[in-house]
Formats: C-alpha cells, structure tokens, sequence
C-alpha cells in the first residue's frame, strides 16, 4: 500500500501538487491527466528521485526515515530515458541488479520476451528511442519491487511489445501485490490489466475517478 | 542578428558554451588582464612615463611586431576556435538539440552560414578583446602589418567557422565509433567511476587542462616557495592548488551526474554511500597528485596534504548539490575557498583544515543529496 502524506511539490514558488493524504492499495492504476498537470513530477517524487515536502511510505517502509530499503522497493522508468551513451545495456543492467539486490539470471526472460538480446551488448548511444524505452522498463522490473511507476512507458514503444509489457505488468501484480502506477495519454488497451479506478491528477491535486 | 535562427543559436549554442566553460574563461581573462593587456614592472621609478607604458605594454606589443609573439597570438587563437569546434561538434550531437537538423536544415544554406557565424563571433568575443586591442596598440606604436592582418584573420575565423558549422548541422548523424566505445568494453563499471569513463571518452581536453593547471600551478608553488614555507605548510599549499585546479572538472561532474546519472537516483544507495562514492571517483581523479604529495612531503606530511586535497576537492563537489549549475556562483564559492585555506594555512592549520573540509563536506552531501 502507498501512502502520501502532507505531500507538497513545488518548482521555486509554483505549485504543482499538493495531497494531504492519498492511499493507493496494491493494484494496476492508469495516472490521467492533462499535459503539465504534473503526472511526471509526481512519479519521479515517489521514486526518490526529486525533492518534495511531506512524507511517503511504501507499506511500513518511508521515503524519509528508510530511503535505501524504500528505493529498493520502489522502481522507475522514465518517459524519456537518458543513460551513459558509452555503457552497453548489460552494463546497465547489471548495474542496476547489483543495487537493486536483483535474483540472479532475472533479466533473462525480460530480454528474450522483449526480443532484446540481439543488441543489449551494444552501447546504448547506437539505440534508437524504442530500444532505449525497452532497456529502462527492463530495468524497472529488476529486483524484488512492490511498487513500480512508469511514466508514458507506451511511447516510443512497437506494437508488438505492448503485449510484451502487459504480460509483464500483470504478472508482477499477481505475484507480489505489487502498486503499479502507469501514467498515459492514451487509453491502456489491455482492458483486464487495471484492477482500480484511474487516477486523475489535475487542479494541483490527484483523486480516483469515480 | 534579429533572425530567428540567429536568436535560437545564440541561446542554445553561444550561451551554452560560455556556461560550459566559465572557468577556463576566467582563467584565461585572469592571465591576459594581469599580463598581456598591462603588465606591471616593479622597481621603475628611474623611467620617464612613456617608458612606463611602453614596458608594460610590451607583451602586446611583442605579438604584433615579433615573429614568435605573433605565431603564438594566432596560434592561440587558432585554439580556441578549435576549441570551439570541438564543443559545437559535441552539442549538435545531444539530443535536446535535434531539432535543428529537420528545422535550421531547411533554410538556405547562406541564411545558415550567416546564423552560424553570428554565433561563433559571439562565442569568440574573448579573442576579439585580444585582437583589437593588439591591433590599436600596434597601429598606435607605428606596426601596420600584422595589426591589419590580426581583424583580417579573426573574420576568416569567424567565416570558416560558420560555414563549417553549417555544413556539420546538413550532414547525416554518425553513429558513435564502435572502436571508441569498445575501447573499456568488459572493464567493470561502478557507479562512481562512471564520469572517470566520460572523461577518458569524451571530455579528454577538460581533464588535460585541468592536469596542466594543476601540475603548473603545483610546480610554480613549489618552486616560488619551496626555501620559504617547510613541511605540512608547503605540501598543504600545493593540495589547495591542485583542488582548485579540479574545481571546472567537478562542477562538469555534477553535470554529468544531473544529466545522465538521473535514474542512479532511484538506486538505493545511502547518503554515506554516495559520499563514499565521491570519494573514491576524486581519489582515482586525483591519484597522481595523491602520489606527487607523499613524494614531496613524505608518508606523514603528505597523507595530510593528501586529505586535504580530497577533503577541499569533495567540499567543492557537496556544495554543488546546495548550489546546481550556477557555476558562476560556485566559482565564488572556489574562490572565497581557496582564500579561507591560504590564510589556514598561513597559521599552519593544514590538519584542521584537512578534517574542517572532510566533516563539512559529509554534512553538505549528508543534507543536500536529499533536497535535489
């Protein structure tokens, strides 16, 4: 369960969110909302990787008083991924394993799913947008989380692997409880993969669709 | 000038260049207002006040009639501009600048050129300080060649510059070198040392530079001072050189981290890992000069030194998580620093210092790295 309490985020003196107290239960969500309306800075908030006011606990677990065990329970991918053009995608990913306490071998089967292993030897300067939105979702599945927030995580993406992350989304839901927070501009064409109502972020605030 | 183009370029590309490279403009500005435009010379009260200025006024006089002054005047023009090629080859290869190449692209080419050289005369303002003032004082002190010439040769500059820029801008990307990047491929890649790769890669001139400051300024310290100062005091000294000398290629670090190191950010780490992360970067990034103290100033004296020269650099390193890229003001910070530590050290508080800069830049790091 993801908590937010007392959560205020502003850019210099413009607000963009403020939540007093906001409870999403485990679960597959679509994050709405206009352009601007602060979808982004709201995920990368939750992921520890911008500042903001106010507190956020993941089950037990807070972003203030536990940051480390928090960030290894919480993953990230971003809507415009940018990495080191001179590391290869296995270097990154192991990286991120080692970080993020990942099982061994758990990147196999996101790689062969995701048709991947022709190029993740490659250094992700020579990706196109798509592999490299490709590499940040694998990424976002490495570890043991029971939070993941991907912000716009269809751009960019083929046809093909939509199923792919669907696929992906569900299971991870099923096995961990986890809280998936999709953000995008378009409607999620796997009807059975959200389990909530839609949250809506607008007016400096987020609710549940009714 | 009023062009849209000309106006993009200009804030994109020239403002760009000038924030990138702050302190080795000020370095350079530093040198030439302290030597080339004036050069003051004690002991000259037996010389009549036009002697006065003709001395001091020799260094510029010197690149405008000698044959040597004047190869190196063009030479260090033709560096910079080089320089500057470098940076534009660079920036049009990043991605928040990808527009230009399906919208600049479809003006023509002589609107294109024009922009560009617009661009690069902005971004060579320095030189053109230099050469106009070289040239007045030549023409003023009877020397009509080279003084003609000098405006001459920075227009061709500028011409050739926009034109090649141009050019660079029409043709088709190019993927990265494979043989570039395969060079370290199978090396292991923590985290910390990810910006030492981008130096080795990518920023190899930044880190020269700054290896040059830093064993010229080490070496003329050492020199100047070596029968005055002894001991702790001395190699202290050079340790606040050499840290001062790395303060553009740290700043350049945490640029690199806020661009490219976003997603570390997810990555659980402590704050005490993340300062030990700084820790061992600067300590590989500042190896040779470690090994230079100890050699100079012996086991003891030098691991002091030592620390010293790692507490200042990862002192530099915390403030820019309170301070972002504001490098200009950060630059004051390095400044007023560096002015602390030499009054330090006159008191001969080099092991204080040494500790001062350690604790003061863990609790920095320890509170700041959150606030980002």
């Amino acid at each position: 369960m993801l908590h937010l309490h007392a959560f205020r985020k502003a850019y210099h003196q413009h607000l963009v969110l403020q939540i007093d107290a906001f409870t999403i239960r485990p679960g597959v969500y679509w994050l709405r909302g206009r352009n601007g309306s602060g979808k982004s800075s709201l995920l990368t908030a939750l992921a520890g990787i911008t500042a903001f006011e106010g507190n956020v606990h993941l089950d037990q677990v807070s972003l203030r008083q536990q940051p480390v065990a928090y960030r290894r329970l919480v993953n990230f991918a971003e809507a415009e991924p940018i990495f080191p053009p001179f590391l290869t995608g296995t270097e990154l990913i192991q990286l991120v394993k080692a970080a993020k306490q990942a099982p061994a071998h758990q990147e196999v089967f996101y790689l062969e799913s995701m048709g991947m292993n022709d190029y993740v030897n490659q250094p992700v300067g020579s990706y196109s947008s798509g592999m490299l939105k490709k590499l940040s979702l694998v990424l976002a599945f490495l570890g043991q989380p029971r939070c993941l927030l991907l912000d716009e995580p269809l751009t960019t993406l083929e046809v093909d692997a939509l199923p792919v992350l669907y696929d992906w989304i569900a299971r991870l839901s099923q096995q961990t409880q986890a809280v998936v927070l999709l953000s995008s501009h378009q409607p999620l064409e796997a009807g059975g993969l959200l389990t909530g109502p839609a949250i809506v972020v607008a007016q400096t605030t987020i609710r549940f669709t009714a | 000038m009023s062009r849209p183009l000309t106006r993009v370029l200009i804030n994109v590309i020239a403002a760009d260049f000038y924030r990138q490279h702050t302190g080795l403009l000020l370095s350079l500005f530093i040198l030439l207002v302290s030597n080339f435009f004036y050069t003051s010379v004690l002991n000259q009260t037996h010389l009549t006040q036009p002697q006065i200025i003709q001395n001091a006024l020799k260094l510029v006089l010197t690149s405008v009639s000698e044959p040597l002054g004047v190869v190196i005047l063009v030479g260090i023009c033709w560096l910079y501009c080089h320089k500057c090629w470098q940076y534009v080859t660079g920036r049009l290869h990043r991605p928040d600048v990808y527009f230009l190449r399906y919208t600049a692209t479809a003006l023509p080419r002589r609107r294109q050129h024009q922009s560009w050289a617009w661009v690069q005369l902005i971004m060579m303002l320095p030189l053109w300080s230099i050469g106009l003032f070289a040239s007045v004082i030549g023409f003023r002190f009877g020397h009509w060649l080279v003084p003609t010439l000098l405006p001459l040769y920075l227009s061709g500059l500028v011409g050739y510059s926009g034109w090649r820029y141009s050019r660079l801008l029409d043709a088709p990307t190019q993927q990265p070198s494979p043989g570039k990047l395969d060079r370290f491929r199978g090396w292991p890649k923590p985290f910390f040392s990810l910006f030492l790769y981008e130096l080795v890669l990518n920023r190899r001139l930044s880190y020269g530079l700054a290896k040059l400051a830093s064993f010229a300024s080490i070496g003329l310290a050492y020199s100047i001072l070596a029968n005055d100062l002894t001991g702790l005091r001395l190699v202290g000294l050079l340790s606040v050189c050499s840290a001062v000398s790395h303060a553009m290629l740290l700043y350049q670090s945490s640029e690199f981290e806020r661009f490219y190191l976003r997603f570390g950010r997810n990555l659980p780490y402590s704050r005490w890992q993340v300062f030990g992360q700084q820790g061992a970067q600067l300590g590989v990034l500042l190896l040779p000069e470690l090994l230079g103290l100890v050699g100079v100033g012996g086991l003891s004296d030098g691991l002091w030194a030592g620390s010293l020269l790692l507490g200042l650099s990862l002192l530099f390193r915390s403030l820019l998580y309170r301070l972002g890229s504001q490098s200009v003001v950060y630059l004051r910070w390095v400044f007023g620093l560096f002015i602390g530590c030499l009054v330090g050290l006159l008191f001969d508080l080099t092991v204080w210092l040494a500790l001062g800069s350690i604790v003061i830049a863990g609790a920095l790091s320890y509170y700041y790295y959150e606030q980002v």
